[in-house]
Order: structure tokens, then sequence, then C-alpha cells
């Protein structure tokens, strides 16, 4: 394939090849370094800065900085939501950073959208916050309190470095590789020293978890929710690499796997682990897959065009969707998109095709169809049947 | 080129491979043009910042650490930066091209033509290769092989409904990243 840019590419391979020639060259013909001491005012304060950080970390009286703000739109009826009033709670549990200063501790926040968050940071008079190092908040040295009302913007998709936002009542386990010390995310420097990073295992594992063991055979007793936090230096490996998370959830009946630095969880009937164990292997639940959609509604659906090409279909809502437990989906031939926000039962919901022959092919027709979907039941650790029902569906032609 | 071969590229570009480097180039020229055309809106904007980032790049490639990170991560960093860099001072830098002895980079209608459509697509590969791998699958098996969801799950052995959840949580990021919320 050609290139777009083929002077930009034909520049950047002379570059290369200069660089390597200059590289080969005796060095008295080499381009002779410039003096590294206009910079050492800038590196000496910031390293005054950071020091300074650290050391009032240890005493624990970093002076506050402006608060973190929100990384992207928010809305209270859309996505994850936005946290519910009052219901920030920081968890009593406090885990050493292994540089030692102000310790690393989790917030549990309730979203309007029925979803739990657990956020990960460093915690100072029973706020949790970020720090002002390693280039965050320009390198001011100084705590920054997270707010109530803030959540990262990619917590929900379970892909956020510090943070993660699930179905209220799912348990999971979450791992984070490559974090920031200073617990911040958005302003993530992705050349900085290993030595600055860590490793984050989290999770909200549920009543019945009783204890977790992690690497080294060391373990901790669980209480409540089953919250936990291991804060370790990073240490990445050809499946681990520094910006990768993950999250494991509980879903059809089975528990969530132990990840990241643990290696095992003890329920009170059964034992999770990642190796054989002396004690009950939680069961697995028998998989039976579904054999058809329940009550599919078959509702007739209105297109009208839209703006440049695109078409409307419009539907009534046959069920209320209040949290992100329950949606209304469009697939259009296998592109499907979520409709990610609150809608009343009965409402006429209008639902915009940008591109409704994006996933054609070149077929002169494409299938919409408008779905319910509901996942687990907000609320409790137990599993729930999964059901899916057709709304309606449309038939759309190219025009001729 | 896959993540290895881009590994390869990079490792063997710090080793004075100059034609490792462009084929590098090669590969990633599209997703970086695209990026850029899908946070700014200008094609030539969006030229202006892809020859700093490849220059960034390229003057830095001994960093590369393959322990640390995935090539196109590594890249996609540095394209973040020199994105933060121009909001932060209201001009594209230039001080790696300078360094390197590049020329002024020359956009033509067609070749701003040709970047201000890759927005879409080019973006979307790359995202859907950051995605955690359980919703890669499932979004690379639904929605760009259009398979049925009971087929899908019966084969990832799991329930519609978890792959369900996968194929939104998956999409719901990538409509995030495509639309700049955190690049």
């Amino acid at each position: 394939m050609n290139t777009i840019l083929p002077q930009l590419e034909r520049d950047l391979c002379q570059a290369a090849e200069r660089r390597a020639a200059g590289r080969h060259a005796p060095a008295a013909t080499r381009k002779a370094r410039p003096p590294r001491r206009a910079r050492t005012p800038l590196l000496a304060a910031a390293a005054l800065l950071a020091t300074t950080a650290a050391a009032l970390a240890a005493t624990g009286v970093i002076p506050t900085g402006s608060p973190v703000r929100p990384s992207g739109p928010v809305s209270a009826t859309t996505g994850e939501g936005l946290p519910a009033p009052g219901s920030s709670r920081l968890l009593p549990l406090r885990v050493a950073d292994p540089d030692g200063g102000l310790p690393w501790g989790m917030r549990l926040v309730r979203t309007t959208r029925g979803e739990l968050c657990l956020q990960v940071g460093r915690v100072q008079d029973g706020q949790i916050g970020e720090l002002g190092i390693d280039g965050a908040f320009g390198d001011d040295g100084r705590f920054h309190p997270l707010p109530r009302d803030v959540l990262p913007a990619d917590a929900a998709a379970g892909v956020s470095l510090n943070a993660t936002c699930q179905l209220a009542g799912t348990a999971f386990t979450a791992n984070a590789v490559g974090v920031d010390r200073s617990a911040a995310v958005s302003e993530r420097n992705p050349t900085g020293p290993l030595g600055d990073l860590r490793n984050l295992s989290y999770g909200l594992l549920g009543p019945n978890a009783v204890r977790i063991l992690y690497a080294g055979g060391a373990s901790a007793p669980l209480a409540g929710t089953g919250a936990y936090l291991l804060v370790t230096p990073a240490i990445t490996s050809r499946t681990q690499r520094v910006g990768e998370s993950g999250v494991s959830i509980a879903l059809d009946g089975a528990p969530p796997s132990p990840d990241g630095a643990l290696r095992q969880i003890v329920y009170r009937a059964c034992v999770e682990s990642l190796t054989p164990v002396a004690g009950r292997a939680c069961p697995r639940p028998k998989f039976v897959p579904l054999t058809g959609r329940q009550r599919d509604l078959h509702q007739r659906l209105p297109v009208t065009a839209g703006a440049g090409g695109s078409v409307n279909v419009h539907f009534t809502a046959p069920y209320a969707v209040t949290s992100s437990g329950q949606a209304y989906e469009v697939d259009a031939d296998g592109a499907l998109r979520t409709l990610e926000r609150d809608v009343a039962r009965g409402q006429r919901v209008c639902v915009p095709i940008v591109e409704p022959f994006a996933n054609a092919h070149g077929r002169p027709t494409v299938t919409v169809t408008i779905l319910y979907d509901a996942h687990t039941a907000p609320g409790g650790f137990a599993p729930r049947a999964p059901r899916a029902v057709v709304i309606g569906r449309v038939r759309l032609s190219r025009e001729r | 080129m896959n993540p290895d071969e881009d590994e390869q590229a990079l490792l063997r570009a710090a080793r004075d491979d100059a034609g490792a480097f462009a084929a590098f180039y090669r590969h990633f020229e599209r997703p970086v043009l695209g990026f850029f055309m899908r946070a700014t809106g200008r094609p030539e904007l969006a030229g202006d910042l892809a020859a700093e980032t490849f220059a960034r790049v390229l003057e830095s490639v001994d960093a590369f650490d393959p322990e640390r990170g995935r090539a196109d991560q590594w890249l996609f960093g540095v394209a973040r930066h020199v994105l933060h860099d121009s909001h932060r001072r209201g001009r594209v830098e230039a001080a790696a091209r300078g360094r390197l002895g590049l020329p002024a980079l020359v956009i033509d209608d067609e070749a701003a033509e040709a970047i201000a459509r890759l927005a879409g697509e080019e973006c979307a590969t790359l995202a859907l290769a950051e995605l955690p791998s359980e919703q890669r699958e499932a979004i690379a098996a639904r929605v760009l092989n259009e398979r049925e969801y009971p087929e899908i799950a019966t084969e990832l052995r799991c329930s519609e409904a978890v792959v369900r959840q996968r194929v939104s949580r998956g999409l719901r990021t990538l409509r995030a990243r495509l639309a700049g919320e955190r690049p």
C-alpha cells in the first residue's frame, strides 16, 4: 500500500540513515552534545519538588492542591452515570507504598445508573486523591483530592488503570500494570522509569469471601464487601506490560478468577485458586447454551430519513431502563450499538444510524434489529438468567 | 505486520536499520494520521503532528523497551504527548524535526483528502487492539465476523449475556476513545 505522505517517509528514512551514519562515524566528526548545564536549574527544581513531596508524604502533611477534574463528559442518565449523592465511602483499608509516603486506599462510589465503582488512590486526611509528582499536575508536589463527583471516564468499560465500575452486586478482581505512583492516570508519562510505577491488584469479592492469598505465600483476611488492594513495584513481562489492565467478573454463577498478584480466593464454602488446592474447589456451573430468545415482540419500526444519508429508526420502549444493567441495543447487520441511557417505559425512542450500510459489505439491504437486554440483577451476588428480547426488525434498502 | 513484527522493526531501527524504520512508518502512518485527524479535524494539522511524532520516535528509538509495552502503545504514547504539547503551546512542535534536519512537510490536496478519510476506521482498528482480550475477541466475532451471539457464546463457553456484555462494554470504550475523551 502506498503511503499518503511519501515525502515524510523519504525524509524520515534519510534522517534514519544520517543518524546511523553519525553514530558510526569517528568521534571527532560527531556533533558535540550541548552542555547540560543549562538544564540543571530546572532539573534541580523538579528534583527538589519531588524530594520535598516525598519528605512531606512521609510525615503525612502534603499541601493540598486543586481537586482532580472529570476526564470526560458526564451525565446522571447515561453511561455509568454520576456518583449518587452521599454514596461515596472511603474504605478503611490502607496499603503502604513500596517507597513510603502517603498510603494507598480505595473508595466505593454508587452511581445514578446502578453501578458500583471502586477507585484507587493515595489517602490523606480521610480523602482519596492523586499526587503532583512524576509529571502529574505540573509536578507541584501537592495532594490533589478526588471530589465526590469525579469518576474516570472509562472506568465502566473495565480499562481504567485506577478504577473499575461494575453493576452493583457484581464480584470482580482487577489488576493494572504500571500505574504511576502518583495514582494519576490522565497525565501518565509512558516514558517514565519503571521504578516510579506500581502494579495494582484490587477488587470486590462479596461477603462470602473470607481470605486471599497472594504472590509469595502471604495472605490477608477479608471482611464486609470483600474489598482488597495490593500495591507492588511494577513488574512487567511478555504478557503483562505497562498500561495494561484486566477485570474478571462473576457471571453465570462462577466466581471471578484470581488476577494480578492474587493467587487464591478462599470463600466460606470453597476455594478459587490458580493452582490445585487441598480444599474444596469452587464448582464450575454447568453451562447450557440458550436455545432461543424470550418473548420477541415484533414491533413495527418506522424509519425516517436523517441528514447526510443517515436514517432514524423509531420504537416505543416496552420496558424502562433505569440502570446500566439494562439497555436497548441496535444491531445493524452486526454493527452493534448500546443505547447507554435511561428510558421511560412507553417512551418514543429515536435511534439515529449515521452510516446504516457501514457493515453491509456491498449488499443492497441491511437489517436493523432493536433489542432489549438485561444483565445481572442489581443488589446481589447471585447470577440471573440472561435474556434478550427482540423489540422489532426493519430492513433498509439502498436508494436506487 | 503484527505486534511482534512492529517490535522487531523498532529494535532493528535502534540498531541503525533505516529500512526497518521506514517499514514501521508505513505500517503506522494511517493509524497515526487517523488519530490526529480525529483529534484536530484538520488534515494539514494532522500531517504536521504525525511528522513530529515519527521524528520523536526516531530520535528516541533507543529507549524503546518491549518489556514495558507494545510498539504501538509506545508510539501512541508519544503521539498523545505531541498532541498535548501542541495544545499547551498553541502550535505544533517541530523541535524533533529540526534536530533531525527534516524539511517542512508539504501536504497537497490529494493527501489532505486521504487524511480526512482516515478519521474513522484506522483509529477504530488501533483502539480495538488496545481492548482487553475478552472484549476484543467478542467484538471481532460479533461485529467484524458477524456471527450470532449463541454461536459465539458456545465457542467462548459462556452465556449469551456475557458475550453481549463484553461486546457492549468494548464498544463503549471504543466510542469513548474515538470521541477523544481519553485518547
